[in-house]
């Protein structure tokens, strides 16, 4: 199965078309420099159920989207 | 003939501006207005004059697409190397990837026309198995 988002200006097109821009957030109690920027590369939300997403259509109208996506289904 | 042998470089207008402004644009006789983005208008041919109702519009020449017209009997080839549905009705307008490459459709008179980024042509037509320049 081809997973899908929803583009406002263009319709339905498989993710590979997209590209992942998630805003690195590292959590308040990491404090040191070193810690935080490990973090921010590497250490991804992977959250269960419902996102909010920054993904970037670059397939089609090359514009940012907010997209809202449930990860235990897609 | 149905498919053609190659992608020829396309002449346009590219207007960025504010979607209202963009909404109010006059298409040119027998051209076309592609909106390839809220606040992104592509005018085929090029306009000589244009105005906008936004004073921070981008209005410059755009020659970074080459274009090719398939007849209608090439749709399902077309479609069959594209992981998105294609509009059913025209004339219409659709982007997306075509063979793994980005491409803006037109579809139109039971055709349609594919533009692609030209640094990309040559690949698409490779793909598409044309027959490519000589």
């Amino acid at each position: 199965m081809v997973l899908r988002l929803d583009c406002p200006h263009c319709g339905p097109r498989p993710a590979d078309e997209w590209v992942y821009g998630e805003v690195p957030d590292p959590p308040d109690y990491l404090t040191e420099g070193d810690e935080r920027d490990v973090d921010r590369g590497f250490m991804m939300s992977n959250t269960e159920g419902v996102k909010v997403e920054r993904w970037f259509h670059a397939g089609g109208c090359r514009r940012w989207q907010t997209i809202t996506r449930d990860t235990t289904i897609g | 003939m149905s498919a053609p042998d190659h992608f020829e470089r396309l002449e346009a207008t590219r207007i960025v501006a504010g979607p209202r402004a963009l909404d109010e644009v006059e298409s040119p006789a027998g051209g076309h207005l592609v909106r390839l983005a809220p606040d992104d208008l592509l005018v085929i041919p090029p306009l000589e004059r244009v105005d906008v109702a936004d004073r921070y519009a981008i209005i410059e020449p755009e020659s970074g697409f080459s274009a090719a017209w398939f007849a209608g009997s090439e749709l399902p080839r077309l479609q069959g190397v594209s992981a998105w549905e294609f509009p059913r009705h025209d004339p219409a307008f659709a982007q997306g990837h075509l063979a793994g490459i980005p491409v803006k459709m037109l579809f139109d008179r039971g055709g349609v026309r594919v533009l692609v980024p030209t640094v990309l042509a040559r690949h698409l037509e490779e793909r598409l198995g044309m027959g490519g320049r000589q």
